[in-house]
């Protein structure tokens, strides 16, 4: 089989390329003949995972402190959230968000502030352009609402001691099963039984 | 153009060496789990468990590339790999973790490679994983791809209880699964604390997360099984969320459990916290996880309101 193509150098040309999934269908079916059984070629192929395997786990040099600013990531942060980094320093702000708490408190503020501005009702502009205003409220009303609010309290807590059976958190399986899942999935057992995600399925 | 030259040229002259050196196929259990991810293939995968007359079956159609896996069955479908995961269709949760993990395995387990076989009509070999002398999973890998096309799952005294097999096979997939993808997640950061221990049974706290409801999940894995525990003060109608639960008694305390083809699912209330188990683990790891962590119980009245008194 190995004689479909007998140069080397192009049939790792070939394999680099299906590896990076980017050959078009016809080739995909002459890898897959390349594949089917001949020892040789299939060495070949193995070793060359293998390899590409390496060059990603190589050891990367840390960026010097004294090239971010104040020591820390600054925008990159920001990028980094956004999916604008490539896979290197994507990796690299990684291991820094991991080791530093300033940067990881920041990044989970600038996350928190990210889902927030996401979850702003939409605003209709289409009739006049203006931005509708809510009017104020009166501070007798507040009052007469806070003063609602707390009896609504009190009675709750003195029927919650009577009966006594606490919160009760609101849980969904199929969150559980997915953020499980998704962080499963980065561990290299996971490849075993991949489809581990029947419970996830909104 | 030209990286990629030199990449396959400087590639192949370390394929010299490396081939000189071994076989087509690994020999340690973390390097056949490194090849697993690595693989390219899509088929339909067909999954069953069976636990204490228990039964679920899935079958699911699979794409694999680039370590990322896109999953469909008739309920949905979904992209996993890397530490991230997103449904298809309209809802479109998506999730990413920031970690990235190195393969560690748990020393209790070891491999042995066993005869060639055929799957599928496909030169393949059977790999077992040993624990303790015994057969934990069988799993039967295609030679030129490195898939693990079929696995058996075995508990502590030898009985199957999942399997896995690929129907169909090919090294084909749609080449849009080597893109990356631009949607937008919602990114988990580790915490730095936790209050579970750092060893469950032989199973490494690898890393802690915000959950639902204010509550915490913790990710433990012994390099082959793996499984999260999710926490919360407070008590939860487990049965009220769980459609296909059943009762399950460990060491003479009661669980609920909901069975899927390739996870299990374990809720329960203790005094203070509402715990959640998600995870593949076999039976009898299951067992001795559940007793390393909090017991299910209840507090009496005068302790429940005490804690809604002051808060501890």
């Amino acid at each position: 089989m190995a004689r479909l193509i007998s140069d080397p150098d192009a049939r790792g040309e070939l394999f680099s390329a299906y590896l990076d999934g980017q050959l078009a269908p016809d080739e995909v079916v002459l890898v897959s003949n390349l594949l089917d059984g001949d020892e040789e070629v299939i060495r070949e192929f193995r070793s060359l995972q293998r390899i590409r395997r390496s060059l990603r786990l190589l050891p990367e040099f840390e960026v010097p402190a004294n090239l971010l600013p104040d020591g820390h990531l600054g925008d990159r942060l920001s990028a980094y959230l956004d999916g604008e980094l490539v896979t290197l320093e994507h990796r690299r702000v990684t291991r820094h968000v991991v080791d530093c708490p300033d940067c990881r408190i920041e990044l989970q503020e600038l996350d928190r502030a990210r889902i927030a501005v996401r979850s702003l009702p939409g605003v209709d502009t289409t009739s006049t352009g203006e931005i509708p205003v809510t009017p104020p409220v009166r501070h007798t009303r507040r009052y007469v609402a806070a003063g609602i609010g707390a009896a609504a309290v009190a009675a709750a807590l003195v029927v919650g001691l009577a009966v006594g059976n606490g919160d009760e958190p609101a849980f969904s399986l199929n969150d559980l099963g997915t953020r499980h899942v998704a962080r499963a999935s980065a561990e290299p057992g996971f490849a075993v039984l991949p489809a581990s995600v029947e419970v996830s399925f909104p | 153009m030209i990286v990629r030259r030199m990449l396959v040229v400087g590639g192949l002259a370390a394929v010299f060496v490396v081939s000189a050196a071994g076989s087509a196929l690994a020999d340690d259990l973390a390097e056949y789990l490194e090849d697993a991810r690595d693989a390219i293939y899509s088929g339909e995968r067909l999954v069953a468990t069976s636990w204490d007359g228990i039964e679920s079956i899935g079958i699911f159609e699979i794409q694999h590339h680039g370590g990322m896996a896109s999953v469909g069955s008739g309920a949905g479908s979904a992209t996993i790999g890397a530490g991230r995961m997103y449904h298809g269709g309209p809802q479109e949760a998506a999730v990413s973790y920031v970690m990235h993990a190195e393969p560690e395995v748990d020393d209790r387990y070891s491999v042995e490679r066993g005869e060639a076989t055929r799957h599928l009509g496909r030169s393949a070999t059977v790999v077992e994983v040993l624990e303790a002398g015994s057969v934990r999973v069988r799993m039967v890998v295609d030679d030129s791809t490195s898939a693990p096309v079929a696995t058996e799952v075995f508990d502590d005294e030898g009985e199957l209880f999942r399997y896995s097999a690929m129907t169909e096979f090919s090294v084909w997939v749609d080449p849009a699964m080597a893109a990356f993808d631009d949607r937008e997640y919602r990114m988990m950061l580790p915490l730095d604390a936790a209050d579970l221990p750092v060893d469950l049974a032989g199973y490494r706290l690898i890393d802690v997360y915000a959950a639902p409801q204010d509550g915490r999940q913790a990710f433990y894995t012994d390099g082959l099984f793996s499984f999260s525990v999710f926490t919360t003060r407070g008590r939860a109608d487990w049965a009220k969320i769980a459609d296909n639960e059943h009762s399950y008694s460990a060491d003479g305390n009661r669980y609920l459990r909901v069975v899927s083809p390739t996870s299990v699912t374990v809720l329960w209330n203790a005094p203070t916290t509402a715990i959640a188990l998600v995870g593949d683990l076999p039976p009898d790891h299951l067992e001795e996880v559940l007793g390393e962590l909090p017991l299910p119980g209840t507090d009496n009245w005068m302790k429940r309101m005490w804690r809604k008194l002051f808060g501890y």
